[in-house]
């Protein structure tokens, strides 16, 4: 399971399956505008964060995960997949979804109205 | 040993009113010279010098006033001055000029707890651009720390997520047969990943099992997983091999195809004799490197990158050796080929040294007599050094040899991006004349062999074009879902 989710109405959009993600890795999926990087641990959770690095804008989703953080691959600005949290640097926090796998093997995530993010 | 010459300011006296003051020491070819006017530094020439060299060139810099024993200048005699140096730096004095990090934020990191080199890195990102300042960090550390300085024990270790240094973790992974990434962190982690060490190990494991590596791509980065070198927005450079930078019109015509049709932001020649295609987006790079027709250059990866040669025998009337002959085949032997960091190379076919190979992590130059002579440890970029005379080959053939041989001793005993000036710094190059000339410690024969084996393991990355090993594998976004959902 990926971040808490804000006690805010929220819609779930199913982003298909799971197998679309490389294990270990993360790609951009986009729920109509909005570009969230979704990543798929090695030990089978999914984490859903924004897509750009607050640092210098880097893709987070080619960044390299591992026990629970995320490194961007532009500069190594290293975060905390599960709460966004910036490890080593002055950066604001990520923001992050609620994300989960559904019986079908599908990733399932939640966001805030009109594609809001629920935590910001 | 390399030469380490420091200029700055006035050569000469400009009047009797100016003060010289010299000191030669020809045995260790130290020269120091300095011009002083008014009590303060004019100029400064300072070969070999070591120690005293940053501490001049700041009261250079600076206009300091001078101490009035000059031999203090010259010497650092009094113990401390590297202490005292960073003491008297103001708050403001960038250290670290990859990241912008100031003294002061160095000192208040300290201050808060920060008491190993590691830590304070860590705490305020400074060192952990190119590297360069770590040791300027360390005085600071020192000076701020009033002697509580930690020493990390993790300093020691090869990654961080695994405490064991680099002969200790290549020793638990042959004995316990680890080949993959994540087994390495289940074996001896206790299953936890980490994640700045998945790049370090994959790297480890490809040179300790060769293509007997079980590979992850989860441990690669990103340049690694899609063969490219990823760009400040997002997208990717594309540099093709060009074999000792000998090209033709053929190849440059395809290269130009490729640059219209996939609308390259930039076309660049690189310092390496090659061209680079920049601002390729992720989703293209297939189809560019199949239209390109030409094998992967390496410009992205931890690796043996080019190999940059002058003219040589075939033009140049002053060519003694055939560089490029050489230069194409020492990429041809060598590409691809996994490194701690990377690994530069150049083929000068004359003294004159055009290719700038004494600047090299490995270079060669001809010299009269049909000879080669192979430089290791070069370097000019975050650091300048001149490479040390390996030997002197009488073939090419010898000179592949003794380059791979190096290589591969350079492979299983240097520290994760430990590049070749600090390695040969670290080693001596006496010691490594010993083992891989004289070959004292009998190693010889085993690393011509597994460079052999590494060379024979070659693969053009760029043909994952037509069999990706995901679907998604060059794919940065997936289909989107309609907002509705």
């Amino acid at each position: 399971m990926g971040a808490k989710a804000a006690a805010k109405p929220s819609q779930t959009y199913d982003l298909g399956p799971v197998e679309q993600i490389p294990i270990g890795e993360g790609r951009l999926l986009r729920i109509g505008h909005v570009p969230v990087a979704v990543f798929r641990a090695r030990d089978g959770s999914v984490y859903a964060t924004q897509a750009l690095c607050p640092h210098r804008g880097g893709p987070l989703a080619d960044g390299i995960i591992g026990g629970g953080q995320l490194q961007c691959p532009l500069h190594g600005y290293k975060f905390e997949l599960g709460t966004g949290k910036p490890l080593g640097n002055d950066c604001n926090a990520l923001k992050t979804y609620e994300v989960e796998i559904t019986e079908q093997e599908h990733i399932r995530i939640a966001l805030g109205i009109a594609g809001e993010s629920m935590n910001k | 040993m390399g030469v380490d010459l420091a200029v700055a300011g006035d050569k000469e006296a400009r009047d009797e009113n100016d003060e010289v003051v010299t000191y030669v020491e020809p045995s260790q070819r130290i020269y120091k010279k300095l011009i002083v006017r008014d009590g303060q530094i004019a100029g400064a020439i300072l070969l070999n010098d070591g120690m005293s060299s940053p501490r001049l060139l700041q009261a250079f810099d600076r206009d300091e006033k001078l101490p009035d024993s000059r031999a203090e200048l010259l010497f650092g005699i009094g113990g401390g001055l590297p202490a005292a140096d960073v003491a008297s730096l103001p708050d403001d004095t960038q250290i670290c000029n990859c990241n912008g990090v100031s003294k002061g934020q160095i000192v208040a990191a300290v201050k808060a707890g920060s008491r190993s080199l590691k830590a304070v890195c860590d705490a305020t990102r400074a060192g952990t651009g190119c590297g360069s300042c770590k040791s300027l960090v360390q005085e600071v550390l020192e000076f701020a720390s009033d002697g509580l300085v930690v020493e990390d024990p993790s300093a020691h270790y090869y990654v961080q997520g695994i405490p064991l240094n680099k002969p200790e973790l290549v020793e638990a992974v042959k004995s316990m047969e680890l080949k993959s990434v994540s087994s390495v962190f289940n074996a001896l982690a206790g299953g936890r990943e980490d994640v700045g060490s998945k790049v370090g190990l994959s790297s480890l494991l490809k040179t300790v099992w060769g293509s007997e590596y079980e590979d992850e791509r989860d441990a690669r980065f990103i340049n690694d997983r899609v063969h490219a070198n990823i760009q400040r927005d997002g997208t990717f450079s594309v540099v093709p091999r060009i074999y000792g930078g000998i090209t033709t019109p053929d190849e440059l015509r395809r290269i130009a195809d490729v640059a219209e049709k996939y609308q390259a932001g930039m076309v660049k020649i690189t310092g390496g004799q090659r061209i680079d295609l920049l601002g390729i987006p992720k989703e293209h790079l297939p189809d560019v490197w199949r239209e390109l027709d030409m094998p992967s250059g390496h410009a992205y990866t931890k690796a043996f990158r080019t190999c940059k040669t002058c003219v040589g025998t075939d033009f140049c009337r002053f060519g003694l050796g055939d560089s490029t002959s050489l230069g194409i085949d020492i990429e041809k032997r060598f590409q691809g080929i996994e490194m701690p960091h990377k690994v530069k190379m150049a083929v000068s076919g004359c003294p004159r040294n055009c290719a700038e190979a004494t600047v090299k992590d490995v270079g060669v130059v001809a010299i009269e007599g049909g000879k080669w002579e192979i430089y290791v440890g070069g370097a000019a970029g975050a650091n300048v050094r001149k490479g040390d005379v390996l030997c002197v080959a009488d073939s090419p053939a010898d000179v592949l040899k003794y380059m791979g041989r190096f290589l591969q001793y350079y492979r299983e005993n240097a520290k994760y991006m430990e590049r070749t000036y600090d390695f040969v710094e670290r080693i001596g190059v006496a010691r490594l004349r010993e083992v891989l000339m004289e070959d004292t410690e009998g190693l010889s024969d085993r690393l011509d062999d597994d460079m052999q084996a590494a060379v024979e393991a070659y693969f053009d990355p760029w043909k994952e074009r037509d069999n990706p090993v995901h679907e998604n594998q060059f794919v940065t976004a997936p289909a989107a879902v309609a907002a509705e959902g």
